[in-house]
């Protein structure tokens, strides 16, 4: 594939998830010069592995999964930073409360916070599916592990969040969308 | 888009409830699956009129509803700005791949 046909099926493809791919570096890196880093790095080897890519499937889910990979494989590794095995015990990683990613708004930080107090697997997790709407067969591939652990971590996950912001949740009430 | 919003009190089991306890903790159990829309048309439908028939219940789900919309908020937090940068300098590593590579 000549340069010019890269460009094209790049930008037509790939770069339309780079809202996505930059919110999923940020709930994976917690610190937004680190994700800013990490989605530039899996853009270029994205497009420098294009080749390995089949045209027309789920390039989302091939940019995510490359993401992740490279975030577990290398970055952390750089990074010195420890990664929580698959124990999914939250305990283990805290996130460094000076270092989350920006939001605007004060609810938006509490909900941000709670999220990134995560591990980051039931960060992950909630990520893709409540945040991203990924289906679980697609968080499955991405995350490399039986649909039935997704739902089981999902499901540990969400009990954590909701104990950190159901009074929040109460707050609101019922909200009807009116026009 | 304008939001009417009634605020909940917290939940307690009520025993003015048509169900039990125990079929209370059944139904809310299935609030999480209600919602990710993994139920049949059928049970869904259930489901709906459970949770309509009991305030406690409602209440559980409509909390579980709100933790989503919070979440789904965090993702419109993004400056513009920041993303537009952000498109350019990917743009600009890809057309000039020699730049990078050095």
């Amino acid at each position: 594939m000549d340069e010019r046909k890269k460009q094209i099926l790049f930008e037509e493809e790939f770069l339309p998830y780079l809202d996505a791919l930059y919110h999923f570096a940020l709930s994976l890196t917690r610190n937004k010069h680190d994700a800013e880093d990490l989605v530039q790095e899996v853009f270029l080897r994205a497009y420098n592995n294009l080749g390995k890519y089949k045209q027309g499937t789920n390039a989302k889910a091939w940019l995510f999964t490359m993401m992740r990979n490279y975030f577990i494989n290398k970055y952390k590794k750089n990074k010195k930073d420890a990664l929580s095995s698959a124990t999914e015990d939250e305990t283990n990683v805290e996130g460094n409360a000076e270092d989350v990613a920006p939001v605007s708004g004060a609810l938006s930080e509490i909900v941000n916070d709670a999220l990134m107090e995560l591990s980051e697997e039931f960060r992950t997790i909630v990520y893709l599916t409540d945040i991203e709407g990924l289906k679980y067969e697609e968080v499955a591939e991405i995350m490399n592990v039986p649909i039935g652990t997704v739902r089981s971590r999902l499901h540990r996950a969400r009990a954590k969040l909701r104990k950190k912001l159901e009074r929040y949740a109460y707050d609101l009430g019922y909200i009807t969308e009116t026009k | 888009m304008s939001m009417e919003n009634k605020k909940l009190k917290r939940g307690v089991y009520s025993k003015n409830s048509p169900y039990s306890q125990q079929e209370c903790d059944l139904i809310i159990r299935n609030i999480e699956e209600l919602l990710d829309e993994t139920l049949s048309e059928e049970e869904a439908v259930m489901m709906m009129q459970k949770l309509n028939e009991c305030a406690y219940c409602l209440e559980q789900y409509q909390v579980e509803k709100n933790i989503r919309k919070l979440l789904k908020n965090i993702r419109s937090q993004i400056k513009k700005q920041e993303m537009e940068n952000l498109r350019k300098s990917i743009l600009n590593k890809i057309r000039k791949p020699d730049d990078h590579c050095s």
